[in-house]
C-alpha cells in the first residue's frame, strides 16, 4: 500500500461512514422496529472492525489479519442495506448479509499469522465461504426482495417477491445446517489450538478466544436456534448487545494481539543489548543467554540447548550435561540456532511462537550474529595472543641467540687470545732472562696491543650479553653496570630474587640505554636506577638530573627497546621535561 | 723481584691443581706454572675432575675458570665454595675470568676464610704476577683483579672521600684492595714499610674505617667500603 498511512485511514473511515449511512437511509424495515441506539450499535459493531483492520493493516502491512478485519467491516456495512426498498440495493445487500461471519471465522483460524496454517483450518475455511457464496447466489436467484430467513416480521407483500418459495424453503435450512456445523468446526479449531498452547501461546490466543466466542454466539448459537427452536436468538435484545460487545471486543482484542507481537519485535533488539551488555569479558553464560531469549520470545517455559563444541553433533544443556535434543510435537517446537558449521545450539519452545514465525527466526538470527561476532572477537583475540606469544619467543630466541654468539665469543677468540698472551708472557720472561732489551720492548709492546684487543673483545662480548647477568641476575649485572657509568650512579634494586630470563634481559638493556643516554646527552652530575616489583608488575626506570627535554626519539636505541618491552606486553616511557632531567622507565607484567 | 724458582718458605713448592676446560689455556697453564716453579697436583677440564684432584691430591691452591662445562655459567663459584668448606687443611682458591665482577668479588671474600683470588685471564700474561698472586693464596692471603680495584676508585660518586686522598695515599689503597701485604705495597712503591703504615692510617682516618689486624680483613674492608655508597 503506498497511500500515505493519514489518507488511506480517512478513505477508510468516510467510505465505511458514507456505506453506512446510506444503509441506513435506505433501509425502512430492518432497524426501524428498533430504537436508534440499535443504529449506533450496529455501526460501532462495523466500524470498530475497520478501525482496528486500519490501524493493523498499517503497523504490520505483511500481516493479511488488517486487511481480513477490514473485510469484515466493510461487509458488515454492506449488509445493512439490506432494508432497502431499491431493489438492486436490497439485493446487494441482502445477500452480503451474513458474509462477515464466515471472514470471521477465517480470522478465528488465521490469527496471528494471517494465514491458514493446517489442512483442517484451510478446508473448514474454504467450505464455509464456499457455502455462503452458494447462499448468497440462491437468494439472488430465488429471492426478489425478501428471505424466509431473515423477515418473519415483514409484511406479507414481501412474499410475494419469493420466487420459487417452496424450493427456498427447502434450501434455506440445509444451508443454515451446514453453515452452523461449520462455524461449530470453525470454534472446536480454535478451542483446540488454545488447549494444546502452552501458557505463553494462551496468553497470545486470547483474542483467537474471544472472536471464536463472537462464531459462537454469532452463528453456532443463531444456527441452532433457529434451526431447532425455530426462534431468532437475536430476538432478545440482551444477547444481540451482548453479541456486539463481543464483537468489538474480538476486533480490539486481534489488534493489541497484532500490535503486541510487534513489541516482541523490538524485544529481539533487547535480546541483542542483553547479549552485549554488562558481560565485559567472556561469553554471557548460558543461563543468561536463556533467560534472555525466555523474556524476548515471551515464553517462560523456553529451553536452551547449546552445541558441544567437542563434538558438534552432541547437544549440551545450559549446565552443560550432554542431552539429546527433545522432539517436537504439537505443544513444543524445536527451532535450530545457525547451520552446518556454524551451528549454536537450539531452542526448544512453545509452538505457538511458530504463528509468527518471523520472529522466532529474528531471535535466533540475533543469537546467531551475536555468536558470530563472538566467535570473530575470539578468533582476534587468538591472534592477537599468538602474535603476543610470537613476539615473546622471538625474545626468547634473541637472547638464545645472543647467549650463543657471546659463548662463541668466549670459547674461541677470547680464549685464544688470553692463550697467545700467556705465550708472549713466557717469551718476555725468557727475553728479559736473555737480557735482551730490545727483543724485551718490542715483546712489550705486542703485549699492550694483545691486552687492548681481550679488553675490547671482553667489552664488544659483554655488551652482547653479559654472563654475570644470565649466572647471577638483573641486581648483579645491574650493579655492575652503575661500577662502570662515567658518572654517580645510585642503585636500588628490590628484587626477592631471579625474574624469568626474557624480563630480566629486557630491563637489563633498559637500564644499559638510559645509562648510556645519561652519559652521551643528559648533562647530568648523577642518574638512579630504580628496579621494584609491586603488585605483578616490574618496573625499571633510570633517572638523571640533566637538562631534560628530550623526546622519545632520543636515541636511535630506544624505539627497539620499546618493540623489546611491547613484545612482553610491557610499556616503555620517556618523561623528560625540559629542566626536571629524564626518566627512562619500562614496566612489564609478570607472567601469573 | 723474587726469584720464581725459590720453594716455598715452607721448604717445598706449592702444589696445584688446576681445571680450566679450553685445551690451549690448560695445556699453557701447567706449562707456565711449572716453569714458575710450582708443582702441578693435577690439571682437569671440569667441576668434577678437580674435585678427584682436591680428593686424591690436596694442592695447596686450586686455579681454576669460572665458567666450565657443564652449564659454563657460575660453576667456578660454586666450586670455590665447596672447596673451601671443606673440613680439614684450608685450600686457597684463584679463579680466572674473562670477566670480573664486583658481586662475585664480594662473595668470594665476604666469607671469613681466607686464601682466595679472582684474577682476569689477562694476568696470565705476567707471570710475575700470577706466581705472586698464588703464593699470597697460599699462605692465606687475598688476589683481586687490579682492574676491579681501579673500577671502583674510578667511580665517581658525590662528595667523594677519595678526593681527600693524596695520590700516593690512592695508589695504596689500590694495593691494599688488590689484597697486597704493606711489605708488598713497600716493594712496589720503593718505600719503607714504615711509611706505607702511615699511609695506611692516614687512608682509614680518612674514609673512616678501622684499622684490621690482618690483610685479608683489610680487603674486605676496603672492598666494602668503595663498593658501597
Amino acid at each position: 500500500m503506498t497511500l500515505p498511512r493519514p489518507v488511506f485511514f480517512a478513505a477508510l473511515a468516510l467510505v465505511g461512514g458514507t456505506a453506512f449511512a446510506i444503509g441506513a437511509e435506505l433501509q425502512q424495515g430492518g432497524f426501524g422496529n428498533r430504537p436508534p441506539v440499535w443504529l449506533i450499535a450496529d455501526f460501532l459493531g462495523g466500524w470498530t472492525f475497520l478501525l482496528t483492520g486500519s490501524i493493523a493493516w498499517i503497523r504490520r502491512p505483511g500481516n493479511s489479519v488488517g486487511p481480513l478485519l477490514i473485510a469484515i467491516g466493510l461487509t458488515w456495512f454492506v449488509g445493512t442495506w439490506g432494508g432497502s426498498d431499491i431493489d438492486w440495493v436490497f439485493h446487494l445487500g441482502r445477500s452480503f448479509q451474513g458474509f462477515y461471519e464466515p471472514l470471521l471465522g477465517v480470522l478465528v483460524l488465521a490469527y496471528p499469522s494471517g494465514r491458514l496454517a493446517g489442512r483442517p483450518e484451510r478446508l473448514v475455511a474454504g467450505a464455509w465461504i464456499v457455502e455462503q457464496g452458494c447462499w448468497m447466489v440462491a437468494q439472488l436467484v430465488l429471492l426478489r426482495p425478501l428471505s424466509w430467513y431473515a423477515c418473519q416480521t415483514c409484511p406479507d407483500t414481501v412474499e410475494q417477491l419469493i420466487a420459487n418459495r417452496e424450493l427456498l424453503q427447502r434450501i434455506a435450512p440445509i444451508s443454515l445446517a451446514l453453515a452452523t456445523a461449520l462455524a461449530g468446526l470453525v470454534v472446536l479449531l480454535a478451542a483446540r489450538r488454545l488447549l494444546v498452547a502452552g501458557p505463553a501461546g494462551r496468553r497470545r490466543l486470547a483474542p483467537v478466544a474471544i472472536a471464536a466466542l463472537a462464531v459462537l454466539i454469532g452463528t453456532v448459537g443463531a444456527g441452532a436456534y433457529r434451526l431447532l427452536v425455530h426462534r431468532g436468538l437475536f430476538d432478545d435484545p440482551r444477547v444481540t448487545a451482548l453479541y456486539y460487545v463481543v464483537l468489538m471486543l474480538a476486533a480490539v482484542a486481534v489488534l493489541a494481539g497484532l500490535l503486541q507481537d510487534r513489541l516482541a519485535r523490538t524485544a529481539v533488539a533487547e535480546l541483542v543489548i542483553d547479549l552485549r551488555g554488562g558481560s565485559g569479558a567472556g561469553a554471557p553464560d548460558a543461563r543468561r543467554l536463556r533467560d534472555a531469549l525466555s523474556r524476548a520470545l515471551g515464553d517462560p517455559t523456553l529451553e536452551l540447548f547449546l552445541v558441544d563444541r567437542a563434538t558438534p553433533e552432541r547437544f549440551l544443556t545450559i549446565d552443560g550435561q550432554p542431552v539429546e535434543l527433545p522432539q517436537a510435537d504439537a505443544r513444543r517446537a524445536v527451532t535450530r540456532i545457525g547451520e552446518g558449521d556454524d551451528r549454536v545450539g537450539a531452542i526448544v519452545h512453545d509452538a505457538s511462537l511458530l504463528d509468527d514465525p518471523g520472529l522466532v527466526a529474528a531471535v535466533t538470527a540475533a543469537v546467531r550474529l551475536e555468536a558470530d561476532n563472538r566467535q570473530l572477537t575470539a578468533e582476534v583475540d587468538r591472534q592477537m595472543a599468538e602474535l603476543r606469544a610470537s613476539r615473546a619467543r622471538i625474545i626468547t630466541a634473541t637472547d638464545a641467540e645472543r647467549r650463543r654468539v657471546e659463548r662463541d665469543l668466549h670459547d674461541g677468540a677470547q680464549q685464544r687470545l688470553v692463550a697467545l698472551s700467556m705465550e708472549l708472557g713466557r717469551l718476555r720472561a725468557a727475553g728479559e732472562e736473555a737480557r735482551d732489551p730490545a727483543l724485551a720492548a718490542a715483546l712489550g709492546g705486542v703485549a699492550s696491543e694483545l691486552e687492548a684487543a681481550i679488553e675490547e673483545l671482553r667489552e664488544l662480548a659483554r655488551g652482547i650479553l653479559p654472563p654475570i647477568l644470565t649466572d647471577a641476575g638483573l641486581a648483579a649485572a645491574v650493579e655492575s653496570l652503575a661500577l662502570r657509568a662515567p658518572l654517580p650512579v645510585d642503585a636500588e634494586v628490590e628484587l626477592p630474587g631471579r625474574l624469568p630470563r626474557p624480563i630480566e634481559s629486557t630491563l637489563y638493556f633498559v637500564v644499559a640505554e638510559g645509562l648510556a643516554n645519561v652519559a652521551r646527552h643528559a648533562g647530568a652530575t648523577r642518574a638512579t636506577i630504580r628496579i621494584s616489583l609491586a603488585s605483578g608488575t616490574v618496573r625499571a626506570e633510570v633517572a638523571d638530573d640533566g637538562r631534560g627535554g628530550a623526546g622519545a626519539e632520543r636515541g636511535s636505541g630506544i624505539q627497539g627497546l620499546a618493540d623489546r618491552v611491547g613484545a612482553l606486553g610491557g610499556t616503555l616511557r620517556v618523561d623528560s621535561l625540559p629542566g626536571h632531567g629524564t626518566t627512562l622507565s619500562a614496566e612489564l607484567p609478570l607472567p601469573a | 723481584m723474587t726469584d720464581l724458582r725459590l720453594p716455598d718458605p715452607e721448604g717445598r713448592a706449592i702444589r696445584i691443581a688446576i681445571a680450566e676446560d679450553s685445551v690451549l689455556l690448560r695445556e699453557g697453564l701447567v706449562r707456565l706454572l711449572v716453569e714458575a716453579g710450582f708443582e702441578i697436583a693435577g690439571a682437569a677440564t671440569d667441576a668434577a675432575g678437580l674435585e678427584a684432584i682436591v680428593e686424591r691430591a690436596t694442592p695447596d691452591v686450586v686455579v681454576l675458570d669460572i665458567r666450565m662445562p657443564p652449564t659454563h655459567t657460575d660453576e667456578g663459584i660454586r666450586l670455590a665454595s665447596a672447596i673451601r668448606a671443606r673440613p680439614g687443611r684450608r685450600i686457597g682458591v684463584l679463579l680466572l675470568s674473562q670477566y670480573v665482577e664486583a658481586a662475585y668479588a664480594y662473595e668470594l671474600i665476604q666469607s671469613e676464610a681466607a686464601g682466595v683470588g679472582y684474577l682476569l685471564k689477562d694476568r696470565l700474561s705476567d707471570v710475575a704476577e700470577l706466581a705472586d698472586a698464588i703464593r699470597r693464596i697460599a699462605h692465606g692471603g687475598t688476589a683481586i683483579d687490579p682492574s676491579l680495584i681501579a673500577q671502583l676508585l674510578r667511580r665517581r660518586r658525590e662528595r667523594n672521600p677519595l678526593d681527600e686522598l693524596t695520590e700516593r695515599e690512592r695508589e695504596v689503597l689500590g694495593l691494599m684492595g688488590e689484597g697486597r701485604s704493606n711489605q708488598a705495597i713497600a716493594d712496589r712503591l720503593f718505600v719503607t714499610p714504615r711509611t706505607v703504615e702511615t699511609h695506611v692510617a692516614n687512608i682509614f682516618g680518612k674514609l673512616g674505617l678501622e684499622p684490621e689486624p690482618d690483610d685479608h680483613r683489610r680487603v674486605l674492608a676496603v672492598l666494602t667500603w668503595l663498593r658501597g655508597r
